[in-house]
């Protein structure tokens, strides 16, 4: 292929992003329209002040136009994403999270802060989240055996993130397996 | 994988080699139990051929796998630099690992080693901040861009990279492709 090796390695985060841009949210519109058809599906009614559930792009398109208002998603909230943190650092695993949650909360933090309650303290705690996960990805590294990891629980864009680095090392660590194989035979 | 191959290993012969098949161009003949270094590429071919259920080239694992360096390894495994000792410490290492099965244990023992220099070496790659990546890819890129732990030095800097851009939002969705 003639794209740069680091594009063919993995995606890249504007990729992901756009993924992500396919996970439904809870609209309020401001305008009436019975419904939006597309190639493959429609959305509607809107009907203010009913909610209407549309894919992330859509709500960011009508955001940018203003057109409607964003209802943020349950889990992103103050409270929510307190306890979440808590989870997080209480254990050494990885804590549930939404797959798609970096990218939702990079789209609703940038297309629309007017909506989101205490969002510098929202910001702070997606930070620190982001950090204690970071922490257990590092962790994770040190237990590359080239036999199996265990990736429960981690989000899409941090999955994305980890690939180059760890199918590499886990291939390098794939080498030396078969040693230890024989090792065992041998005894 | 192709620069290991040409590293040279140290061996022996265990016949004569005729005169016309002297590489070095010298012309003369190499008696039994010569002591010579070859590309590893060579040698490894060599070691197949038997002779009156002796094999004509017995090849030797180099120095810089020997006690001393393994020892040292086990000992700290980050404290040595490899890439010191050898620039392809690690690959021809895997190379010999994967060939020998006489020396069965004292690789396992390596393997070991190699095993936690290499994971802790990545664990401090991901310990570095942005800047510090920016920084020190230059110095560890400088050096030869096939060792292993270069090679993921660099994977893990670019993801890293990417994902601090996009963070921060300065990357443009849309990019020309010359700026690749």
């Amino acid at each position: 292929m003639a794209l740069p090796q680091k594009i063919q390695r993995q995606f890249s985060p504007e990729e992901i992003q756009f993924i992500a841009g396919n996970e439904f949210i809870s609209i309020i519109p401001n305008f009436t329209l019975d419904k939006m058809e597309f190639i493959q599906t429609s959305y509607g009614p809107f009907m203010p002040p009913l909610q209407a559930q549309v894919p992330l792009w859509l709500a960011v398109a009508l955001k940018k136009n203003r057109k409607c208002s964003i209802v943020p998603p349950t889990w992103f909230t103050k409270d929510n994403l307190q306890a979440l943190l808590q989870n997080e650092e209480d254990h050494d695993e990885f804590a549930k999270v939404p797959f798609h949650y970096m990218e939702i909360a990079h789209m609703l933090i940038e297309v629309a802060p007017d909506e989101i309650p205490d969002i510098e303290h929202i910001r702070k705690l997606l930070k620190d989240i982001r950090e204690c996960r970071q922490r257990k990805t590092r962790d994770l590294l040190g237990k590359v055996d080239g036999t199996r990891l265990e990736l429960h629980n981690m989000s899409r864009m941090e999955l994305n993130e980890i690939r180059p680095l760890f199918s590499a090392a886990f291939n390098e660590m794939t080498k030396l397996q078969f040693l230890d194989n024989q090792d065992e035979v041998m005894e | 994988m192709g620069i290991p191959w040409l590293q040279k290993v140290p061996g022996r012969f265990n016949d004569s080699v005729g005169a016309e098949l002297n590489l070095t161009g010298e012309g003369v003949a190499v008696p039994s139990g010569t002591k010579v270094e070859l590309p590893y590429w060579l040698a490894e071919s060599l070691v197949e051929f038997y002779q009156r259920d002796e094999t004509l080239f017995d090849m030797e694992t180099p120095r810089i796998y020997n006690n001393r360096v393994r020892n040292a390894i086990i000992a700290g495994p980050t404290s040595v630099d490899t890439r010191r000792i050898h620039p392809y410490f690690h690959r021809l290492g895997i190379k010999f690992v994967q060939k020998f099965e006489q020396e069965q244990l004292a690789q396992v023992l390596k393997l070991a080693s190699i095993y936690t220099q290499f994971s802790m070496r990545c664990d401090m790659f991901a310990n570095m901040s942005p800047l510090t990546l920016l920084i020190s890819r230059g110095n560890w890129t400088r050096q030869n861009d096939n060792v292993c732990t270069v090679a993921l030095f660099r994977l893990a800097h670019d993801s890293a990279m990417a994902m601090k851009s996009w963070q921060s939002g300065s990357k443009p969705l849309l990019q020309s492709a010359v700026s690749y």
